[in-house]
């Protein structure tokens, strides 16, 4: 049975590698890419469950990578990563169709529990 | 009028610079009807040997040659100048067999890193080359702002001695300094010591003492303010000295006489410059301290009241450095594991709990410090042997300078 895969999108490499250590100790296969563009690369080549994509990058934002990724065709459901606890903008997204928002520190439960949750209902 | 020679080390700079021996000579003519004239010592014979030859005189020496003089040429130390109130200290376990410096031959023991400490002082040439140094720099995760680093070395029996200063040791918890045993104490820095001639003793040494203690005691705030301090002369000081002289294979006369001229330049101060720069260290020196003596117990209050709080919480809660070590958890946490508290604090955290993911619990210690991670399962192992998952959620205190973390279980079980 072929595992779930994940795109970890996030800017520091510490975050990315260790979100991968975890993803794959859940399970779940992952890919790391620290740049908005490089993410819009991976998923115009590669298909992936879900996103999980940081707010907060350098060149292009988090937001600029989630509006380009709605208007892909082959739609892929992303959980926003932030240290940003502005439940606006919590809202704004979330109303833009991301599927979850979870702020840093993160709980790992939480996370885990949500992408369970978001793969399955998508499928 | 009567005539005292005071011998001086070099150039007139102590006289001009601090004033203190001008008071003493007025304070001097006028109890007892002294004069003093001031002679210079030359570069002809070594200062103890001149000084010896002098019957008569007073004068300033550094305080190895203060022992010698008084051995062995009848000399009476009247009062002794320090640049600093800090004790260097040679501390050991409290059951340890050892009580000597001469016990400690071969033993593991921690020397502090600062370079100060290497100023002639022969009970740490003697701990340099009689013992095994343990070298404090590779453990960068040791706590090292939080405890006097050196005597948690001891406490942790990691190494049988350390050096410290009896700064560090105050900044311990009474409960923690119980468990060490003080086996010398010795200047941390050269002093200085004013002795007076064997002729002096016919003229009742007596007298002139109590009149110096009485010039001592009107002075402290003055001379406290220019970083010097007098003291009367403490024997507890020059005994370990002696012992570490002995130990490396010197007599007290081949020991001035080897190290000289280092002794003469960095005690007797012979550029004005060199006195100004000694003297400004050292005031900073000293209100670096007490500043930092207030930082630590602040941070040490502050610690102690969350250490409290934490232990008579009703909930799961636990409190540690970030080097893993327990400073505290509550009576509901201990009795969950079913250890007592004694068995939990001071202890490594991960004999207690680990990770329920595959990252090691000290790496996820680091994404929590770093503001990533805040909350995971963990496995909590009991006494018996057995586990049980838990959901911990951790946060960081920051104190000061340092940082804490405090753990909650949040959920038992998934």
């Amino acid at each position: 049975m072929s595992r779930n895969k994940i795109l970890i999108v996030d800017d520091e490499l510490n975050v990315c590698s260790f979100l991968s250590d975890f993803l794959d100790y859940k399970g779940f296969e992952s890919t790391i890419t620290q740049s908005g563009m490089g993410a819009l690369k991976k998923l115009k080549f590669e298909d992936f469950d879900l996103v999980l994509l940081d707010l907060m990058m350098p060149e292009m934002s988090g937001f600029e990578v989630f509006e380009k990724i709605n208007q892909m065709d082959n739609k892929v459901p992303v959980i926003i990563l932030t240290g940003v606890r502005d439940q606006n903008v919590a809202n704004d997204l979330i109303e833009m169709g991301a599927v979850d928002f979870i702020s840093k520190p993160i709980d790992l439960d939480r996370l885990e529990q949500s992408i369970i949750m978001n793969i399955k209902y998508l499928k | 009028m009567e005539m005292i020679k005071w011998l001086l080390p070099n150039q007139n700079i102590l006289k001009e610079n601090i004033n203190l021996f001008d008071d003493l000579e007025k304070f001097l003519k006028k109890s007892q009807g002294l004069s003093v004239k001031y002679e210079h010592l030359n570069n002809q014979s070594p200062a103890v040997e001149q000084i010896a030859k002098a019957a008569e005189v007073i004068s300033l020496v550094s305080n190895y040659e203060a022992i010698y003089l008084e051995s062995f040429y009848e000399f009476t130390p009247l009062f002794k100048l320090k640049l600093t109130d800090l004790s260097g200290l040679v501390v050991v376990d409290k059951n340890s067999r050892f009580t000597r410096l001469m016990d400690l031959i071969g033993q593991k023991i921690v020397l502090p890193q600062n370079t100060d400490w290497q100023l002639i002082n022969p009970v740490v040439l003697f701990l340099m080359k009689k013992c095994r140094i343990v070298n404090t720099q590779a453990n960068k995760d040791f706590p090292v702002v939080l405890e006097p680093m050196e005597l948690l070395y001891v406490i942790n029996k990691k190494a049988k001695a350390a050096v410290t200063t009896s700064f560090d040791l105050n900044l311990l918890p009474n409960k923690e300094r119980k468990n060490l045993k003080i086996i010398g104490e010795f200047p941390v820095l050269p002093e200085y010591v004013v002795v007076a001639g064997p002729e002096f003793k016919e003229q009742n040494i007596a007298k002139i003492k109590t009149d110096i203690d009485r010039w001592i005691s009107k002075r402290t705030d003055q001379l406290y303010k220019s970083g010097l301090e007098i003291t009367s002369i403490d024997i507890e000081h020059n005994s370990l000295l002696l012992e570490a002289i002995e130990g490396l294979g010197y007599t007290l006369r081949k020991f001035i006489e080897k190290h000289n001229d280092l002794l003469i330049s960095s005690i007797a101060v012979n550029q004005q410059k060199d006195l100004e720069e000694m003297e400004e260290k050292y005031k900073r020196l000293k209100n670096f301290n007490e500043k930092l003596v207030k930082m630590y117990q602040g941070v040490r209050d502050s610690r102690d009241r969350l250490t409290r709080d934490i232990d008579s919480s009703n909930d799961n809660t636990i409190l540690f450095l970030k080097d893993g070590t327990i400073l505290g958890c509550s009576r509901q946490f201990c009795m969950k594991l079913k250890y007592s508290r004694q068995d939990m604090i001071g202890k490594e955290i991960t004999r207690f709990i680990e990770t329920g993911i595959n990252t090691p619990f000290k790496a996820l210690i680091h994404q929590i410090d770093i503001g990533l991670v805040r909350s995971f399962f963990v496995k909590l192992k009991f006494s018996d042997g057995t586990e049980e998952e838990a959901k911990m959620e951790f946060s960081i205190i920051e104190l000061l300078d340092s940082k804490i973390i405090f753990g909650v279980i949040s959920k038992n079980n998934k």
